[in-house]
């Protein structure tokens, strides 16, 4: 299928761009810590140790997703690739469909590399599993749907904007998506009927990242409900479907001088 | 003989300026066919409006007004793009495939199966002379290297109709000739090749009919047979070892001379007797260097037609060499 | 030229190590710890941690007990910044159970070993206990504070009481409530506690830590042993013992009595008093 092939060339291009050269900064920081931390700090070092895999590979993700994310559509309408590209028999959204899931599936190898790297710490560690160990894999299935959201955010703004002003978009709402329930506690205790509507309608609109905060939890061994977790993840898969649809409209009207 | 692409008043406009109040038209109200099997000449100075018609035929941009369609489908169609190619102007390609891996990506976005896209990579790659490069990456080729994988990626898979946009642009003489040869097999094929350039030597040479435009408009289209006259309307005579005076007192004061050198040129009416002049220069003690038919080129007519929508519009002519 | 070039590089980078340690000189360097103090409370850092609230309260807990650490190597007797970094930690992740068990060691314990702030210990664990209920150690430690560090032994016992309602509880929680409120404190309980600490400590400090009082509360038992004894000696043979090497020499010992570190005990002649040897590293606090 020409998704599929676009999909592919996609991953290629992230790989040779060297992208997942940050998993070799991370394999550093894991080893050096499983091995240092014990020394530095009294407690549960396979706590710490979650925490800072899935800690970092959220923040390494969100910044790859982020940046090649707004360079997506951006650069082959730049670099003019995308002119020999179109006249192909491929359909505007399976350009857009293809880009998409090509950056998903490098954020996905570069994830399945760093989970194998936090349970390689644990093992040095503990030299032995435990079952509650498996929330680690769901808190990463969790984090690649986030991140999966936020590349969504950055194609969207690709599709029209440079890509300066579409890492300014794309950075912001990912923070302010991070105070969603203080911008809808703002309206609930606030007395002004405009400003409870406005609030209510800002806290459904704009993307919920807190749905996705789960690492300290997943530290602990304590996890969501199950019914959570996957509903957590539909919202997840349900945005980012909404914006890639919306890319996608935007992507079909474009003249490309 | 069929038409295959053909536009209805097909324009396009733009707007610019800080608040995007004034227009542009960049093509007003195209009217142009291309038949079966033809090799079209799309002409124009730059800035016309070719490339901006071939991106309207592409769906690359959308048109403000009027329509184009290709194989009876409307342009925007996608599954009419199996059947044809195109070459863009300048074309880019993903840097950090190598030549192979292009191919095969283009390859992969028809119907292929592995082993017919393994084996059309391979013609291709040694028809352009590609193949030694196959493994190296594109962002090291050169100009003339990349307009080769160009032509490649527009006809692995068969078209029927092949778009190709300033096709000659930035070769040595040797890729122009290449790429001639290669418009010529086309035809020779059954295809229909549709390209635009500003150099008219090459329209001449290869063209079934021409197209011009000027300023977004067709000023002018037509069987190359028909425009251009096959025969000669003068006759040029170099002539070396000799004086210009003692030239003209031989053919008196309405024949044009130029000097250039010590050889003499002159351009006679077709009807003039040759051998009396040829034998009076002899006499002369000069040499008689060559003697040429001169027909109405290819620019010719390309600049009577600007210099006539230059006075429509009321602005200055241009001059051609040929011509006075 | 590409010399020249590589020279001034260096000097760049003599220069930055210069400016550092100058710029360290002046503030000190526990400079990114003491920001705790002037930093918002940790609910605002929670917020702006995005979700990596984890992290970054493991983080300050590595820098609590670093300071902690430093503080000691240098003898020092103040914990200014303790409290507040654990604090920030254990807001930053309320589930952070060591934060809670380690830090209220380190803020009760009396100086040098830690900050001599038991209230603020207790004060610390009951925030533990509403954020982690399930978990009877708490109470435990809470009523440790209280028995050893603040002589309540009421409230002690309660938190043992409290501690031993949880199905997971030490069995010995509850009984251990009941004696403190019959009898109070005595050396007996307080080997106990002890003795309980130095087994389940997970960390070789806290054995550490729990080994020395055991040690104390040993030697502190010796000695008064040793006093009796003398009295009872100087009773009998109605002279004055000056010196514990007399009892050796009356065949009460083999050799020169020895506190658990093997220090000689010491019998000033003056008060009359046994004393641990003034070398001894057994601790006096």
């Amino acid at each position: 299928m020409i998704v599929i092939s676009i999909a592919k060339n996609t991953f290629k291009e992230c790989v040779r761009d060297k992208v997942l050269y940050n998993l070799v900064i991370f394999g550093v920081l894991v080893i050096v810590s499983s091995l240092v931390l014990s020394s530095i700090t009294i407690g549960d070092v396979k706590q710490i140790i979650v925490n800072l895999g899935l800690s970092t590979l959220s923040v390494f993700g969100t910044l790859i997703a982020i940046f090649i994310g707004i360079q997506l559509v951006f650069k082959e309408i730049d670099k003019k690739t995308i002119y020999s590209l179109l006249a192909k028999p491929v359909a505007r959204h399976e350009f857009i469909l293809g880009k998409y899931f090509g950056l998903t599936l490098t954020l996905l190898v570069n994830i399945l590399v760093m989970l194998s790297g936090i349970y390689a710490s644990i093992f040095y560690l503990r030299h032995s599993f435990q079952v509650a160990d498996l929330q680690i894999l769901l808190a990463g299935i969790l984090i690649l749907v986030e991140l999966m959201l936020v590349i969504a955010i950055a194609l969207f703004f690709s599709t029209f904007s440079t890509p300066l002003f579409s890492a300014l978009f794309a950075f912001s709402l990912y923070v302010i998506g991070h105070f969603n329930s203080d911008i809808r506690q703002y309206g609930l205790s606030s007395g002004s009927f405009a400003v409870k509507i406005l609030s209510g309608c800002l806290y459904y609109l704009l993307p919920n990242f807190e749905n996705f905060e789960i690492i300290s939890q997943t530290a602990h061994g304590q996890f969501l409900t199950t019914r959570v977790y996957l509903l957590s993840l539909l919202y997840g898969l349900v945005y980012s479907a909404g914006l890639v649809l919306l890319a996608i409209l935007v992507f079909r009207r474009r003249n490309f001088k | 003989m069929s038409v295959v692409v053909s536009t209805q008043d097909l324009s396009k406009t733009y707007r610019a300026g800080f608040w995007k109040t004034k227009t542009i038209s960049a093509l007003d109200r195209l009217n142009l066919e291309v038949r079966e099997n033809e090799i079209l000449g799309y002409l124009g100075p730059n800035g016309a409006g070719k490339s901006t018609t071939l991106k309207l035929l592409m769906s690359l941009i959308y048109p403000s007004s009027g329509k184009a369609e290709i194989l009876g489908q409307p342009a925007s169609d996608v599954s009419m793009r199996r059947h044809i190619g195109y070459l863009p102007e300048n074309p880019y390609f993903y840097e950090y495939l190598s030549a192979e891996e292009f191919l095969s990506y283009c390859a992969s976005l028809f119907d292929f199966s592995i082993a017919e896209i393994r084996t059309k990579v391979e013609y291709f790659l040694k028809l352009t002379d590609i193949a030694y490069a196959r493994k190296l990456q594109l962002r090291k080729f050169s100009k003339g290297m990349l307009q080769r994988v160009g032509v490649a990626q527009a006809l692995i898979h068969d078209p029927k109709i092949v778009f190709l946009d300033e096709p000659m642009s930035g070769l040595d003489p040797i890729g122009r000739r290449e790429v001639r040869d290669l418009i010529l097999l086309l035809k020779k094929e059954g295809k229909t090749v549709f390209f635009s350039t500003h150099i008219l030597n090459d329209v001449e040479v290869l063209c079934d009919r021409v197209a011009v435009l000027n300023r977004g408009k067709l000023i002018g289209s037509g069987r190359l047979t028909d425009l251009i006259s096959q025969e000669a309307s003068h006759i040029e005579i170099v002539i070396s070892n000799t004086n210009l005076e003692t030239i003209r007192q031989a053919v008196g004061p309405d024949v044009k001379i130029s000097q250039s050198g010590m050889t003499l040129r002159l351009e006679l009416k077709a009807n003039v007797p040759l051998t009396p002049l040829v034998t009076y220069i002899e006499r002369a003690s000069g040499k008689v260097l060559a003697i040429n038919p001169i027909r109405q080129t290819m620019e010719d007519y390309f600049f009577k037609l600007i210099n006539r929508d230059a006075m429509l519009e009321g602005e200055p002519s241009v001059a051609s060499t040929n011509n006075p | 030229m590409n010399n020249l070039f590589k020279i001034y590089l260096v000097a760049v980078y003599l220069g930055i190590y210069w400016i550092q340690s100058a710029i360290d000189q002046k503030i000190g360097p526990f400079h990114s710890t003491e920001e705790a103090l002037y930093l918002p409370s940790g609910r605002v850092i929670k917020k702006l941690s995005l979700g990596h609230n984890g992290l970054l309260a493991d983080i300050y807990w590595m820098r609590a007990v670093q300071y902690y650490g430093g503080k000691r190597l240098k003898n020092e007797k103040r914990f200014d910044l303790l409290e507040p970094l654990i604090e920030i930690a254990t807001t930053l992740d309320p589930k952070l159970l060591h934060a809670y068990r380690f830090g209220s060691v380190f803020l009760a314990e009396n100086e040098p070993v830690g900050a001599n702030q038991p209230e603020k210990a207790i004060a610390l664990l009951r925030r533990g206990i509403e954020h982690n209920p399930e978990e009877w150690q708490l109470h435990r430690d809470v009523g440790f504070i209280y028995y050893w560090f603040l002589h309540d032994y009421r409230k002690a016992a309660e938190a043992f009481l409290e501690g031993s309602k949880n199905p997971r509880a030490a069995v010995w929680m509850k009984t251990f409530a009941a004696e403190l409120l019959a009898k109070g404190g005595s050396r007996q309980t307080a080997r106990f506690l002890w003795q309980e600490a130095y087994q389940t400590s997970e960390n070789q400090q806290m054995n550490d830590n729990a080994r020395e009082h055991l040690m104390k509360l040993a030697a502190e038992e010796e000695i008064e042993t040793l006093q009796v004894l003398i009295e009872k000696v100087q009773a009998r043979t109605g002279r004055k013992i000056s010196s514990l090497d007399e009892l050796v020499s009356l065949g009460f010992f083999k050799k020169h009595p020895v506190d658990p570190k093997g220090y000689g005990y010491t019998l000033d002649p003056s008060t009359g008093k046994v004393g641990l040897s003034p070398v001894s590293t057994i601790r006096r606090y």
